[in-house]
């Protein structure tokens, strides 16, 4: 191929014959691309001889100089992009600079216009020289000023190309210097224009790879081939390595002028993209959930696996997002939701969405709204909360049924020992009157275990809708004279420094707290003592501090006093009653009511167990709800 | 003698009931739910019912409330036995119109004296 351009160009510069060269230039080019390509369109015959697609020519730069016309075009025609062209391909000499698989904003042109392969590019490469020689050879200078023209005319669409390139581009003089970079370097090298033209190669490039550039403009022939490739270690100027991806093309334009085009590219960045967005794919095609984005309008531009299958919906075309809801819910999503996420960027909420059926389908939603510039878009994820509130059914019908199925053989058992033990059926003798005890006893307690499991399970299920204001100080006070008359060391309270602080809950739970807790207080601390509780104000919590000198917790069960079922080792040992459920209680009750609670202990010097509940003047109530991976416990 | 109709679907606890309440020389009739319940009332004089609250064919909480809708029965005393322990539970037990409740596992001791005491202030002995 290169051997028969270098013909052409001899044969023509010979002849003058100007037009002829550009003709023979044409078809070799067509006939090397391989490509079904033609030229649609009326080819234009200028007073040289220049043929020329009739083309709607961009701006004129005139400040640009000719040769970086070459330089650019040089650009487009080694780069692996495919390119697209305004008025494509009509530019300079009739050549084909630009490479395109699709065709946008052709101006200018009847009909469609050519298309032309990456392959392609490769062949144009030494064209290129050929064109530099060609604008060289025209002596006489109205012809030449009008291919000077020509040349600019493409300058601005070259220019654009380059601009919008997502590879960087930097032009590179013989010292050196960089003279030239589009946005992309700019971008991938952390720079402003400023920082960039002007300064040294070697700021951004490894020596090694400076000089292998540098060479490459020594070596320059006067037509750009061939090109090298290599992967260079490049630097951002804010000091980031990357390894880059770096081709280099050197020109002589004329004997005093030579630089060099370099592309380079991110390579690990690039992966990384590639890999993110094909795992995000992936993610999203996996998930049940729905995910869906659209335009500003609401158009659908993406539903993914999950919101089809969900909603039925399978031919976006025409689908806004508001068809996705059930009536009441679209009605609600343009007047209430849309303007909020206008004013705020997101919303979340529960909503319900329809399918094909006309079935409801209740949904836990969260919506983004993003308007930055061109890239707009609304954007839905949708739960599906049918099975959790069959869940949540089946829990409240278990506990119900629980209750009663365990308390009811329980009467028969309690409500017997206590006739037995009372002697309603008639006289027991002083070791039956023993068995009968204990075995009251042991009923006791299992109801006790029955009750406890219960308010287990009845905590996470009962959502604090509408909470109560409680005074802290009340609670304390409420639990010290519960448990008083039933210790023989001293229960004291402190609760001069929160005053009246009130926290919002469930007066009943919190209360079951305290109590708890003093309870625990008192059933280790079997020889008396102090118990203290003590509450101040930290921030925007009341802190309730609950203290004893009993047994304690041994170092290796502090860690699990949170645990169902859980009874530390001393406490086993000491026989006291307990089914290990107490703190798991506390737990879930305080956490519920989004605060926290934890546990510090000596062994023989006590136990301190500190609740930090937020105060209710902040406007915060119940955040927590029930937790997942709750593992409550007790000692 | 005072007569009290003893209503819960669980034969046990029904007998349990029983026998605390004849122990002490009150007369007892019984029912094993709520529409069985009304049955009896429709034709037996009774001075207090000692009522269950989860039922079958009809709960404790329906039997009560038409219990109020019979005539001469709206001051009739009622004690409901309930195994359901929360709050809202013994809400709606007292909402219904029942004079007082008593959770299961009871002591039938308690439940004897609060029987007892209903019936005194009912003017009953």
């Amino acid at each position: 191929m290169l051997a028969e351009i270098v013909n052409i160009q001899e044969r023509y510069r010979q002849s003058r014959d100007v037009a002829g060269l550009w003709e023979h230039l044409l078809t070799s080019v067509l006939r090397c691309s391989g490509c079904e390509l033609g030229f649609i369109g009326e080819l234009v015959w200028n007073d040289i001889g220049v043929p020329n697609l009739e083309t709607r020519a961009s701006t004129v730069h005139e400040s640009l100089p000719p040769d970086l016309g070459l330089i650019i075009s040089e650009v487009i025609a080694r780069s692996d992009d495919v390119l697209v062209a305004p008025g494509a391909g009509a530019g300079f000499l009739g050549m084909p600079l630009v490479v395109a698989d699709r065709i946008v904003g052709v101006v200018g042109l009847s009909g469609p216009t050519h298309v032309i392969s990456s392959d392609t590019a490769e062949m144009l490469r030494p064209l290129i020289g050929v064109v530099a020689a060609i604008v060289e050879s025209i002596t006489n200078a109205t012809q030449r000023d009008v291919v000077t023209e020509r040349l600019e005319r493409n300058l601005a669409f070259l220019e654009a190309v380059v601009g919008n390139a997502s590879y960087g581009v930097v032009v590179v003089e013989p010292d050196g210097t960089i003279e030239l970079a589009n946005e992309a370097a700019l971008s991938l090298l952390g720079a402003d224009s400023e920082a960039l033209v002007g300064d040294s190669l070697g700021g951004v490039m490894s020596p090694r790879g400076v000089d292998w550039v540098l060479s490459q403009i020594d070596e320059a022939p006067s037509v750009s081939d061939p090109i090298t490739r290599r992967t260079v270690q490049m630097l951002s100027l804010s000091g980031i390595p990357f390894r880059a991806d770096v081709t280099v093309g050197a020109f002589k334009l004329a004997e005093d002028r030579r630089a060099t085009v370099l592309t380079f590219r991110d390579i690990e960045a690039e992966l990384l993209a590639q890999a993110t967005a094909l795992r995000s794919a992936d993610l999203l095609s996996f998930t049940p959930d729905l995910v869906v984005w659209s335009d500003a309008t609401g158009a659908i531009e993406y539903l993914n696996a999950g919101g089809r299958a969900l909603t039925g919906v399978s031919d976006l075309d025409g689908v806004s997002i508001e068809d996705l809801f059930a009536p009441w819910a679209a009605d609600r999503f343009g007047r209430e939701i849309v303007p909020e996420l206008r004013a705020n960027n997101s919303w979340i909420g529960e909503m319900a969405l329809v399918d094909r059926t006309g079935t409801e389908i209740p949904v836990s939603m969260t919506c983004l709204f993003r308007h930055e510039g061109d890239n707009t878009y609304f954007a839905v994820l949708a739960r599906d909360l049918r099975e959790h509130q069959h869940l949540e059914l089946l829990q409240h019908a278990f506990v119900s049924t629980v209750s009663h199925e365990l308390r009811t053989p329980l009467t028969g058992i309690l409500g017997y020992l206590e006739m037995f033990g009372s002697g309603d059926l008639g006289e027991v003798g002083p070791e039956q009157k023993l068995a009968l005890d204990v075995m009251s006893r042991s009923g006791d307690r299992l109801m006790e275990l029955v009750d406890k499991l219960l308010q287990i399970a009845s905590i996470g299920e009962t959502a604090l809708r509408e909470p109560e204001s409680i005074e802290v100080a009340g609670l304390l006070e409420e639990g010290r004279s519960g448990w008083s008359d039933r210790f023989f060391g001293t229960i004291s309270v402190d609760a001069d420094r929160i005053g009246g602080a009130t926290v919002a809950g469930s007066t009943s739970e919190l209360k079951a707290v305290f109590s708890g807790l003093i309870e625990n207080a008192v059933k280790f601390s079997p020889n008396g003592g102090d118990i203290q509780l003590s509450a101040e104000v930290v921030d925007t919590s009341v802190v309730v501090e609950v203290s004893d000198s009993g047994i304690g917790i041994p170092a290796d069960d502090i860690d699990q006093v949170f645990e169902r079922f859980f009874r530390a080792s001393n406490a086993r040992e000491m026989e006291t009653q307990g089914a290990g459920l107490g703190m798991a209680i506390a737990r879930a009750i305080v956490r519920k009511h989004g605060g926290e609670i934890t546990v510090t202990s000596a062994p023989g010097q006590g136990t301190l167990v500190r609740v930090s509940l937020p105060l209710a003047q902040t406007g915060q109530t119940n955040k927590g709800g029930d937790r997942d991976g709750e593992s409550p416990g007790g000692r | 003698m005072a007569r009290v109709l003893v209503v819960d679907d669980d034969p046990d606890v029904r007998q349990l009931v029983e026998m605390k309440l004849r122990l002490d020389g009150i007369e007892t009739l019984t029912a094993t739910n709520g529409q069985e319940a009304l049955d009896v009332l429709a034709t037996n004089d009774v001075d207090l019912v000692v009522l269950d609250l989860m039922m079958p064919v009809l709960d404790g909480i329906e039997t009560c409330r038409r219990i109020r809708e019979l005539e001469d029965m709206s001051e009739l005393p009622v004690i409901m036995l309930t195994a359901k322990a929360q709050a809202s539970d013994i809400q709606t037990g007292f909402s219904t119109g029942a004079t007082d409740y008593v959770v299961k596992p009871f002591s039938p001791r308690e439940l004897l004296s609060r029987v007892r005491g209903t019936l005194a202030r009912a003017g009953v002995r």
